[in-house]
């Protein structure tokens, strides 16, 4: 039971945010064999056989993806190409973009350059909330430096290919991080999520073509590009090739980053041996397996493979089969866990940051928050639960949620998870009106150590 | 059209639309599938640049500030309106809190060619940035801002015990900001750094994995008073 580092094998090494460490780790090798020996055709070529797949929870292909922008050439080819690589990750419980760009700052522009090419983008935006100080400081340098050696500006390499970075640093709103309201916030709008079209389509940003990736998803070209997708493939399952990066955190000895091989563990083996079990003296009650969004495991359940088509949400009468992957933010919560007062925390972050497009959303999440404060507070009755489930039924039906984008979808199916999983702990604040029977305010915990902290 | 013929009096509640049409007829050219450009377009970007100067003049702004500010307009050619998050936090500095977030929005809405609603829309749509904007009398400096996440990560760790121990400390309720000395206490959403909660920013500078020994060591650090600060209001 181990971890398989790719994306952070070098994440250890001092001094790995500068381009002299990162070129000695074989850095930007990547590029420059996309740049010289392939063409941008053969580079997506190179990608769609590796199978990559999206990091930022949609697990498609990114070939597929690419393949919406429209060619560039023809009419619509005079003008640029934007390609926006995605640093909001503000999904509570996702940490791994943040590090990625502080640490590895790089690995990411390198990788950035490589989907430029392939798509013929002459602009890269780097998008990520100003709040990310460390992120923005470390990105800010590394696009210097690599400006000075001549891998970012013009006819990098002698190759004719130009393409520059633009850091954009912007709100810290959550939905900025959906991809079409990430371009209207680039366009300086509010970033609120765009229509979407019932065929998947390019993206326009100033009224271009735009491709909106996420930047966990490029760090993995790079070493694509100098190995070869065939030997990528040999990595993780055959459906899904490559490695997780897994954001662990809660009441576990050590939380942190773990990059693990696809398939190649289950969750308790993550919780009790990578992250080393349950802190001192606390029991096991419950793991959100992908974010808030996902249905809540009980420890009975956590012999899941880590797999994210082995949790599909494809339906099903156990919660396993219900679950969805999510985006890899595994929240690891004791037996002093009030799951109403989680159902509340959880609904507090999508009532204050649901963006008030759409009425399923901006209506359904105060509302739940209310009647959820209310259950907590020990003045909820047994229609409460009725109402819950009948109102995150609506939000979330089977057959396709009414709401613009995946956020209301998001909290209904959690909230809905947690009911169907703890329903008897929900019983026990209204029978009686006897409210929460947990500590009013959780006391302090320290873990015994940080993993990959920096 | 002259674009700029428009500006002179200084005010431009009409360029929203400017910026929006161009936009719109950019996106019917791409649909119509025809190159063919409009007779002149407006050249946006030169115009931000030059409001941008005789705003610098006038507000007597840095150089480093000016270059700053023209680097960020540049960055979002064909549009300057892209620059408007980043504008209004890069004068906010430069300006070091003597000017609030409400008296940057005409600017910033003037160089970028949007209306001042248009601005302020954005403005208050973001939470770090909305708090910013609904100030403090003129007289109160702006002062240190606290600002606890309140995920469910941090919250596992003890987040509303932290939150609890600053009201305390100083007087004041969650969301609030003391007139007698300055600083503001709010809890806000994920911060991005779950595996060490609990995770807390003072005035955005990242706090992280602390107990309550270790905040007062960082309240001193900070020249912030031991004691419990007496009164304080509530907005």
């Amino acid at each position: 039971m181990s971890e398989h580092r790719l994306v952070l094998r070098d994440i250890d090494i001092p001094d790995i945010e500068g381009i002299t460490k990162y070129r000695s780790r074989g850095g930007y090798e990547g590029t420059r064999r996309a740049l010289t020996e392939f063409s941008p055709q053969q580079t997506l070529e190179e990608v769609e056989s590796s199978k990559l797949q999206g990091r930022g929870g949609s697990w498609s292909n990114v070939a597929d993806k690419w393949r919406l922008m429209p060619p560039a050439t023809g009419d619509v080819a005079a003008g640029e190409r934007y390609l926006v690589v995605n640093g909001y990750e503000s999904d509570p419980g996702v940490f791994r973009d943040r590090k990625l760009m502080e640490r590895l700052p790089h690995r990411l522009i390198d990788g950035a350059i490589i989907a430029a090419y392939a798509l013929q983008a002459e602009v890269i935006y780097v998008c990520l909330p100003t709040d990310m100080r460390r992120a923005v400081r470390a990105l800010e340098v590394a696009v210097t430096e690599a400006r000075e050696q001549g891998w970012l500006g013009r006819d990098i390499r002698g190759s004719g290919f130009d393409v520059d970075i633009r850091i954009h640093a912007g709100g810290n709103a959550h939905i900025t991080g959906e991809e079409t309201a990430l371009l209207n916030s680039l366009e300086g709008r509010r970033p609120e999520p765009r229509p979407r079209p019932l065929i998947p389509t390019h993206h326009e940003l100033f009224g271009r073509p735009a491709l909106v990736h996420n930047a966990g998803t490029l760090a993995y070209l790079p070493d694509i590009l100098v190995f070869g997708s065939a030997a990528f493939r040999q990595i993780g399952s055959r459906r899904c090739p490559g490695t997780l990066v897994l954001c662990v955190s809660g009441h576990v000895r050590r939380p942190g980053l773990y990059e693990v091989e696809i398939g190649s563990l289950t969750f308790r083996q993550l919780v009790e041996d990578l992250a080393g079990g349950m802190a001192a003296g606390s029991r096991l009650k419950a793991v959100l397996p992908g974010g808030l969004a996902s249905q809540v495991l009980k420890p009975s359940e956590l012999d899941v493979v880590l797999n994210p088509h082995e949790l599909s949400g494809s339906g099903g009468a156990d919660a396993v089969a219900n679950s969805s992957f999510g985006n890899g933010a595994v929240v690891v919560m004791d037996e002093t866990t009030c799951m109403v007062r989680t159902a509340v925390t959880i609904m507090e972050f999508y009532a204050a940051e649901s963006c008030g497009a759409c009425p399923p959303c901006r209506e359904g999440a105060p509302w739940l928050l209310d009647v959820l404060r209310r259950i907590e507070a020990g003045s909820g009755n047994s229609c409460d639960i009725d109402t819950i489930r009948s109102v995150t039924g609506q939000i979330a039906p089977p057959s396709g949620s009414p709401a613009m984008c995946g956020f209301a979808p998001a909290f209904a199916t959690g909230v809905r998870g947690i009911l169907s999983a703890f329903g008897s702990e929900f019983d026990d604040h209204i029978d009686g009106n006897r409210g929460c029977s947990f500590a009013a305010v959780e006391d302090i915990r320290v873990p015994e150590s940080v993993h990959l902290r920096y | 059209m002259d674009d700029g013929a428009n500006r002179q009096g200084g005010r431009i509640e009409d360029s929203f639309d400017l910026a929006e049409l161009d936009l719109a007829s950019a996106r019917l050219r791409n649909r119509s599938g025809s190159s063919k450009q409009s007779a002149e377009p407006v050249d946006h970007l030169e115009n931000s640049l030059r409001r941008l100067h005789r705003y610098a003049e006038q507000a007597g702004m840095g150089e480093e500030t000016v270059t700053r500010g023209e680097q960020l307009i540049r960055g979002c050619d064909p549009q300057p309106r892209g620059a408007l998050v980043p504008l209004l936090l890069l004068f906010e500095e430069a300006e070091d809190g003597r000017l609030s977030f409400d008296e940057l929005i005409e600017p910033v809405a003037e160089i970028i060619g949007l209306s001042p609603a248009g601005v302020r829309g954005v403005v208050t749509f973001h939470p770090a940035l909305r708090t910013r904007s609904t100030q403090h009398d003129e007289a109160a400096p702006v002062g240190r801002c606290f600002r606890v996440c309140g995920g469910l990560s941090c919250a596992l760790m003890g987040a509303r015990r932290v939150t609890e121990y600053l009201a305390e400390r100083f007087g004041i309720a969650e969301g609030s900001s003391s007139a007698a000395v300055e600083f503001r206490l709010e809890s806000c959403q994920c911060l991005g750094a779950c595996s060490a909660g609990p995770v807390m920013t003072i005035d955005g500078e990242h706090h992280e994995s602390f107990t309550l020994e270790r905040i007062d060591t960082i309240l001193q650090a900070l020249d912030m008073v031991a004691t419990p600060f007496p009164g304080g209001q509530v907005e």
